[in-house]
């Protein structure tokens, strides 16, 4: 396979034709379950960039409507019973409403008024082109009384050119130079000042009565549902998205809507009328593609392994693969942790140098006076053989230290039940499981620990840990496999194809893929800046427990936080995080027992992992105070301060263990 | 069409005294060399410095000489506004010798500047561009200081635009060096397909190059981008990159519908302006917009020396008839 | 940044150059095949010095593709040949916007002009000038060999220009590296068309084009070659000689990598296999490479390519006959 076959990793870019082409439909309920066009409840499609939304909104439009039906429109819209209206927002240009010398409540009245021209015009032209595809009589008396009908709902003479004698075109040709004088009037009210605009009709009016009057007057639309698929909601302010609500209240067949925004997108759920709010169950339905599919999680995997199927198939030039393997596509170490760990340190170490580990804990001894029995400790915990069970003895006698024992004791005890452990067998004892069972959690972990002493990349490979880093977000999948799949290429591999693709390849890529999610991630303004910077100091600090000597947590990058005592700055960074996918709030949050507060879960977006040098896997997770909340997202708190802190909360995983008194925790504001 | 006939030429900085003698002389005070060198070397009735609230300059920091009109608006249509009152710009005759250094002034404030004189019916604009002898931080100096706020329509250059058929939007980016904003335009159009222009010629061979690597940064918020996607025109000229834009939208148009046109030049101030006449000259009134990412704060730019000078004449009277 | 790690960012650096402007060239398999070449004789043994060494050097050449030469020759035509003409009768018809009059006049001054590519058939500037022809949609007419210029050989009294009413002889090549190429060609070529020209009475313009030119190159072929109007679509100056006080890509180099090492090893290698001019063609040192050839102006180490002494060259040369 000479071209890469996920080199399009956006919805955009795809026509209608690839889209019901590389459909693929979620396994279990598919996605009908999740979005129904022509549910009168209107559903709000939420979620983090390439998370399938505007996939999903297509697949609900006309053009896919036709291509399901071999190209006969009329066909479809009777066999499914809706016709999904694409809307984009954004075509709005919606930031034109605004300023220019004019009062807010002008531009609310202007904007509300201009989107049901809009609105009003996407359905006639539908109409009126449906018509022509089909070859209906457009000179029939239906068609007729439904234009008469449109023209009624405008507050203001609705007059037709009287050369046009095809209704429908006439109608349509009206809302294109309606929408065209208001455009040129709000366009040049930027240089004039001037703004003089007759709203002709009332909020909901064209939205609501093109619909109904079709229904009505057109048998074609008899029982049709028209459903408005608006995309990139978040495209519009607040104020607009007032007027959106305010639709979305009125609810009125057969109109309805399914409305797609990323996650920072939506603003706010209070409609026109003040003190008015729409509410979720009983308004509008929300559904958050994320948290479908990490609900689903086997589902998601066979999702995604059938996205990338898809996506080998279309590309293969020797036809219908009967099986793609995909584990197999991507080479994976040899051998077991323990002997990849030996590998390592041998090929890293100069000949009888002492690997860095012991050197450390070498220093460390000396350094806090067990400079004495340093030599002895030392043999306790030295495996030459085994780099991992050695640092596991290490990592033993650091507990021991910890917990203010006896370490020339602790360390022969110890040494005895790692010396069983890597027999592989096991001794009797309570303390001998205990053991085996630590070593069996911690050994990933360290060997992380070993790979970065040795100066050596940490290592992400193979098919499930891509789909993992994705953070139930597709398309994150397949930049990912984007990004390895060209660096086989440069490496000169031949990916897909032969042997599996490198670890080399598949590291680099990972790398590459991982600092354009955190890029793209950022937000607009001051703080898309602030929360990079606290993304930044979270990650630094999940990477400092991961490696220090004795970790509280293994395999790291979730917090847990009550959210009381943060400052509103710290929170809104916070909150702008988990807008922007940064952070994944994880649900099933506990309550605690005695007061009652949700301790949420925030975890780090898998993405970010190899950035960081953290693990994929979302095992343990660490708490944090309000001070280390505060410290870590709140933008006034300086470097230097939450240095001060993280090195208190750093102090009782690194040697020599003692914890730093209260008072020397430093201000945290400067 | 052909732009081509507008005259351009290009004067090395040892001989600034060649340029023509003008009747206003606008420029956007900065304190680089390159900026105030023109500033004292050109002959002009009046010269006037204008100061955008953008590099927030303290009282201190500017300059003694010239006409000194600090403006507090950052948006360009007011900041216009208030400049053309107070210098009282529409009294001025039509055939006035009006000449702008572009080199510091924003890129909307420029490009709205060319509609307005436009609007009012003077015939000729002189634009300058002054080259550094080199920039600061190679070629990577910051454009914009601190984040991106908003990516909206240049005030001047809104279209009148219809209901978006995603296959026939089109985004044309004029990609500079910061690949933050290309991402940042590029996603604000993601359902645009897109092309991006390049400067080719470029001012230096090697800068080309760099442009690419920098520009492919934001590769994933373009999209697949096959290799017919990519325009060229050189950096300097603005004449050859409007006419590259109309002959590839002609082509465009010939392969394919075109439903929405955006244009968002975030390169020269040449291709600012590029984009800015080709606008005006086929576009205004029509369903295309010209897009831009701003920012509250820009950075002071750090160049070193003056290399030389672009001087373009832009014919104003040429244009279509003003907007209805 | 460790050794290491500069070392991966020139990878990662050359492995975009290489998806976007080097046409799919210098996969990491040729890469290390060049690399090799390298084995720390120059260097006390240490080959992996050398070798990041080569790499920076690697990373920062400056290729044009047939897309970006496509672009240039366009630019040539549309630049350097088609606007002086355009304003020139602009001027002369005072001033005048309409454009259809003036394409009609430019029409006439195209008929009446050739393009010859320097040297012969089998060098580049002949190779080019079918780009330029095609980028440029010009009729196959207008293209001759530099011996169709006149109907009869020079030395023949009734010797004439093809066609009669010729106004302008424009000359095409892709690079001027000293310029001394254009200033002999110029002598033994143009001085002969001018014979014929002075006979005939007619004034003949003979421009000399070339994609990219060295600031010192354009003025030696200015000041001392024959050619009317000397241009490039492309200047290169102090800052592309590579080890020059100027060079650009050693103004703030990655901490590992030094400029006089740098150096030391381009010459040294270079010695051995294009001893005149070890460090390119004299002496210009460059990092330049299109997609037809790369001049040997740039580095031995990058192109040479002869067999003898052995050398897996990156961009392989295709040289000169003359």
């Amino acid at each position: 396979m000479v071209n890469n076959p996920f080199e399009v990793t956006k919805a955009v870019d795809f026509t209608d034709a690839q889209i019901a082409a590389t459909w693929v439909d979620l396994p279990g309920g598919g996605f009908s379950h999740l979005a129904d066009p022509r549910s009168p409840m209107p559903r709000f499609l939420v979620g983090g960039k390439g998370g399938g939304r505007t996939h999903l909104l297509r697949y609900f439009s006309h053009p896919l409507q036709r291509l399901r039906h071999n190209g006969n429109l009329l066909a479809a819209i009777q066999k499914e019973g809706y016709v999904g209206l694409y809307f984009l927002c954004g075509g709005l240009n919606s930031s034109r409403f605004a300023k220019k010398g004019q009062s807010a409540d002008t531009w609310e009245a202007i904007f509300s008024y201009y989107t049901e021209i809009w609105f009003g015009r996407l359905t006639v032209n539908f109409i009126e082109e449906l018509f022509e595809e089909a070859a209906l009589d457009v000179k029939s008396a239906e068609v007729e009384s439904f234009v008469n009908a449109v023209a009624e709902l405008f507050d203001v003479p609705v007059v037709f050119p009287p050369e046009e004698r095809n209704g429908l075109l006439a109608l349509s040709k009206y809302f294109h130079s309606t929408q065209r004088q208001l455009d040129l009037a709000i366009n040049n009210a930027a240089l004039t000042h001037e703004l003089d605009i007759k709203i002709g009709a009332s909020p909901g009016r064209l939205v609501f009565g093109v619909p109904a009057a079709a229904a009505r007057n057109l048998s074609t639309f008899s029982g049709v549902v028209f459903a408005y698929l608006l995309d990139e909601y978040e495209n519009l302010t607040i104020e607009q998205q007032h007027y959106v609500n305010t639709l979305i209240r009125e609810k009125r067949r057969p109109t309805t809507f399914l409305v797609g925004s990323r996650l920072y997108g939506l603003r706010t759920h209070e409609t026109l009328s003040a003190g008015e709010r729409n509410r979720q169950g009983s308004e509008y339905d929300l559904v958050v593609l994320e948290s479908t599919y990490r609900s689903e999680v086997h589902d998601y995997k066979t999702f995604c392994a059938n996205i990338v199927k898809k996506r080998l198939e279309r590309e293969s030039r020797h036809g219908g693969q009967s099986s793609w393997n995909l584990e197999a596509y991507f080479q994976e170490p040899v051998g077991s942790l323990e002997e990849r760990a030996a590998l390592h340190t041998r090929e890293k170490l100069a000949a009888g140098a002492q690997p860095p580990w012991l050197e450390q804990l070498q220093k460390q001894l000396q350094d806090s006076g067990f400079g004495t029995d340093a030599p002895e400790l030392l043999e306790q915990v030295r495996f030459p053989g085994s780099p991992l069970h050695e640092k596991f003895a290490i990592l033993l006698l650091y507990r021991s230290w910890a917990d203010g024992k006896d370490l020339r004791r602790e360390a022969a005890e110890n040494r005895h039940e790692v010396e069983l452990l890597l027999e592989g067998s096991t001794g009797d004892s309570n303390s001998s499981e205990k053991i085996s069972t630590a070593y069996k959690h911690q050994r990933k972990d360290l060997y992380a620990q070993i790979l970065k002493s040795l100066g050596l990349p940490q290592e992400y490979f193979g098919f499930d840990d891509f789909v993992l880093m994705s953070g139930f977000l597709p398309r994150n999948l397949i930049v990912l496999l984007k990004q390895i799949t060209r660096w086989s290429l440069f490496l000169g591999e031949q990916p897909f194809a032969g042997e599996g693709i490198s670890l080399k390849a598949q590291h680099e890529g990972v790398r590459e893929a991982s600092a354009w999610f955190f890029s793209e991630a950022k937000g607009l303004g001051q703080v898309g800046d602030d929360t990079q910077r606290a993304i930044r100091r979270l990650g630094g600090l999940f990477r400092d427990m991961r490696f220090s000597d004795k970790p509280v947590e293994v395999g790291c990058s979730t917090l847990t936080t009550d959210r009381q005592g943060l400052t509103r700055s710290a929170a809104l960074v916070l909150d702008a995080a988990i807008m922007h996918s940064l952070i994944l709030e994880v649900p099933n949050g506990r309550r605690e027992k005695n007061t009652g507060t949700l301790q949420h879960k925030y975890q780090l977006n898998p993405m970010l992992a190899p950035l960081f040098d953290l693990s994929l896997a979302r095992r343990g997770q660490a708490g944090f105070s309000a001070t280390e909340m505060n410290a870590i997202f709140d933008p006034g708190v300086s470097d230097s301060a939450l240095g001060a802190i993280k090195e208190n909360l750093l102090a009782r995983m690194c040697a020599p263990f003692r914890l730093e008194s209260a008072s020397s925790q430093g201000k945290l504001f400067e | 069409m052909d732009y081509s006939l507008l005259r351009r030429e290009v004067v090395s900085s040892r001989r600034l005294a060649e340029l023509p003698a003008w009747d206003i002389f606008l420029s956007a005070y900065n304190k680089s060399e390159r900026v105030n060198a023109v500033f004292d070397a050109v002959k002009a009735g009046r010269k006037e410095w204008l100061v955008h609230p953008e590099y927030d300059f303290s009282r201190e920091e500017l300059p003694g000489t010239g006409n000194l009109h600090v403006l507090q608006e950052r948006d360009e249509a007011e900041f216009w506004r208030h400049y053309f009152m107070s210098a009282g710009v529409e009294s001025w005759p039509r055939d006035t010798r009006i000449c702008i250094d572009s080199t510091g002034f924003m890129r909307p404030h420029l490009m709205l500047f060319l509609r307005r004189l436009r609007d009012l019916g003077f015939s000729r604009l002189y634009a300058l561009y002054a080259d550094p002898k080199a920039y600061e931080a190679g070629e990577k100096t910051p454009f914009t200081k601190g984040a991106v706020t908003e990516v909206r329509q240049v005030r001047g250059f809104e279209g009148v635009h219809q209901p978006d058929r995603r296959d026939e939007d089109l985004l044309v980016i004029g990609a500079g060096y910061d690949d933050e904003l290309i991402r940042r335009v590029a996603e604000n159009k993601r359902a645009a397909r897109k092309l991006e222009m390049f400067g080719l010629p470029s001012l230096m061979p090697h800068m080309y190059e760099e442009n690419r690597l920098r520009a492919a940064r934001a590769e994933e918020a373009l999209g697949q981008l096959p290799s017919r996607s990519l325009l060229f025109a050189p950096a300097n000229d603005p004449f050859a990159t409007a006419q590259e834009l109309h002959d590839r939208l002609q082509e465009e148009r010939k392969a394919s519908r075109i439903g929405n046109v955006y244009l968002s030049p975030l390169a020269t101030k040449a291709q600012t302006l590029g984009f800015a006449l080709y606008y005006l000259c086929e576009w205004a009134g029509g369903p295309a917009s010209i897009i831009f990412p701003f920012a509250e704060y820009y950075s002071r730019e750090t160049s070193v020396g003056l290399s030389r000078v672009w001087l373009y004449e832009f014919e104003l009277d040429w244009f279509k008839p003003p907007l209805p | 940044m460790t050794v290491d790690e500069t070392r991966e960012d020139l990878i990662r650096r050359l492995k975009m150059l290489s998806e976007r402007l080097w046409e799919g060239r210098c996969k990491r398999p040729d890469i290390d095949a060049w690399l090799n070449n390298f084995d720390g004789r120059h260097c006390g043994g240490d080959s992996e010095k050398e070798r990041l060494h080569a790499l920076h050097l690697l990373a920062h050449v400056s290729y044009f593709g047939l897309p970006e030469i496509r672009v240039l020759l366009r630019a040539m035509y549309r630049d350097l040949f088609r606007y002086p003409i355009v304003q020139k009768l602009r001027r002369d018809l005072g001033g005048t916007t309409d454009t259809e009059e003036i394409g009609r006049r430019f029409s006439e001054e195209l008929q009446s002009t050739r393009f010859v590519g320097m040297g012969n058939p089998a060098e580049s500037g002949t190779h080019l000038l079918y780009y330029f022809r095609q980028e440029n949609r010009l009729p196959k007419s207008l293209f001759v060999h530099q011996h169709e210029l006149l109907t009869s050989a020079a030395n023949d009294p009734d010797a004439d220009f093809s066609p009669p009413n010729l106004k302008r002889i424009v000359f095409i090549d892709d690079f001027c590296g000293s310029g001394e190429q254009s200033v002999r060609y110029s002598r033994k070529v143009l001085r002969v068309l001018d014979d014929v020209a002075k006979k005939r009475g007619s004034e003949v313009t003979y421009s000399y084009f070339v994609l990219f030119g060295t600031e010192d190159g354009l003025a030696h072929a200015r000041s001392e070659s024959e050619f009317d109007v000397v241009d490039a679509v492309s200047t290169l100056d102090s800052t592309d000689q590579t080890f020059g006080a100027d060079s650009r890509i050693f103004r703030r180099p990655p901490g590992a990598i030094a400029a006089a090492t740098s150096k030391y090893l381009a010459f040294h290698y270079g010695r051995e296999l294009f001893p005149r001019w070890p460090l390119g063609f004299e002496d210009n040192q460059l990092l330049l490479a299109f997609h037809h050839n790369i001049p040997d102006n740039s580095l031995p180490i990058l192109w040479f390519d002869e067999g003898e002494p052995t050398w897996a060259a990156i961009f392989p040369r295709h040289p000169k006959i003359d």
